[in-house]
């Protein structure tokens, strides 16, 4: 008997202390993704993500020796169609990016695919929400032709500590997609080959 | 207290710790479903302006929602009927439809909103909403939309409640997709 208790205490302590891979998001603060001062570029653009990358969930580190999981892609998504829609004309997904005729008849003269890279890390011992967390957004231009136009490459950062991320333990990744989102919305309207 | 005892008294509170891991937080932000946003574009309607989406009296959930031992709380506003106001404008703005100066206004009161975050293997969330479309006043669209939606669940509490309440957002744009694909939602924005 003192045996099975022994066997239930160690399985439950790993279960509560050791490494869990808590969900948490990386939606956006919507209101932290505006235009300012921004032209917009008069072009019909579109972007492609994949089925699969949409569907990809990441794990990375949290703190105290636990993990965290997301989907990088799948919450970035609407930040991304917004800040592409703040600079262009007009904006759709595609499915099928090497479809360059249906490009070509709806108008589209700029296809953009973006790749997202995330990192995070804590400070904590003892909590497992990142305290820091990284967005890198790698897009590629190319035009109607599928030649490539540009290259454009940002990285957003976030940072919360334990009093603020108490009630919201995705507050860093959040916030590191806000910024992420915002430099992008920049670098785009400040991109001149864009314009051409 | 024999070994035995201390041992069963130190298992319950672990048990605890791994069911419940409480506290109180907020619910992710809202993130626009592209899908939604591309059918509000291609359905020739209007730009409208999002009103009040009251939160009928005293349901539950309508301020905050028990997720076991935790609960969540609107990330904006009062309560979750303005997250899904929010949302609706975050939709019609990506779809360019929305204008605070428009006659058309779309309104609403959420009716039910749960989480049932108990289950170790699936959890499911409903939410129930009258949505009203008015036009200069008169009255153009008044039906009640509601969705039910489930996900895989754990018995750890760090694990399944972080995923319940990552799932919210997923059941508003599920509410927002059954009212953009019905044909008297989108005839009502149309001239």
């Amino acid at each position: 008997m003192k045996q099975l208790f022994k066997l239930l205490l160690v399985s439950l302590a790993g279960l509560v202390l050791l490494g869990c891979a808590h969900p948490i998001t990386m939606n956006p603060d919507w209101a932290g993704i505006q235009a300012k001062n921004i032209v917009k570029i008069d072009r019909q653009v579109a972007y492609y993500i994949s089925d699969a990358n949409r569907a990809l969930e990441v794990t990375t580190s949290g703190g105290g020796g636990d993990m965290v999981r997301y989907f990088p892609y799948r919450d970035i998504e609407p930040g991304f169609y917004k800040a592409l829609s703040d600079v262009f004309r007009g904006v759709t997904k595609v499915q099928n990016p090497k479809d360059l005729e249906a490009l070509r008849k709806n108008g589209i003269s700029l296809l953009i695919t973006p790749e997202v890279s995330t990192s995070s890390s804590s400070s904590s011992l003892v909590t497992w929400p990142p305290t820091q967390f990284t967005v890198t957004l790698s897009c590629v231009v190319t035009d109607a032709a599928g030649q490539t136009v540009h290259k454009l490459v940002v990285t957003g950062s976030g940072n919360a500590e334990f009093a603020e991320f108490a009630g919201n333990h995705s507050l860093a990744a959040v916030r590191a997609s806000t910024d992420a989102l915002s430099k992008l919305l920049k670098a785009l309207g400040e991109t001149p080959e864009l314009r051409r | 207290m024999s070994h035995l005892a201390r041992a069963a008294c130190l298992a319950s509170v672990l048990v605890a710790a791994v069911f419940t891991v409480g506290c109180a937080g907020v619910a992710p932000n809202y993130a626009p479903s592209i899908d939604n946003v591309q059918s509000l574009k291609q359905s020739g309607a209007q730009p409208a302006k999002v009103g009040a989406v009251v939160v009928q009296a005293d349901i539950p959930g309508g301020k905050s929602i028990g997720l076991r031992a935790s609960s969540i709380s609107s990330p904006v506003g009062e309560n979750y009927g303005d997250y899904i106001a929010t949302a609706l404008r975050q939709e019609l703005e990506l779809a360019k439809l929305l204008d605070p100066q428009s006659g058309v206004e779309i309104s609403g009161t959420l009716l039910r909103n749960n989480i049932d975050a108990g289950g170790f293997s699936t959890n499911s969330g409903q939410i129930e909403a009258r949505f009203l479309v008015k036009r200069a006043g008169q009255l153009r669209f008044d039906k009640v939309k509601r969705i039910e939606h489930s996900w895989e669940s754990s018995f750890a509490g760090a694990v399944a409640i972080p995923r319940a309440a990552n799932n919210y957002p997923v059941m508003v744009q599920k509410l927002i997709g059954t009212l953009v694909a019905d044909p008297d939602f989108i005839q009502s924005l149309q001239k």
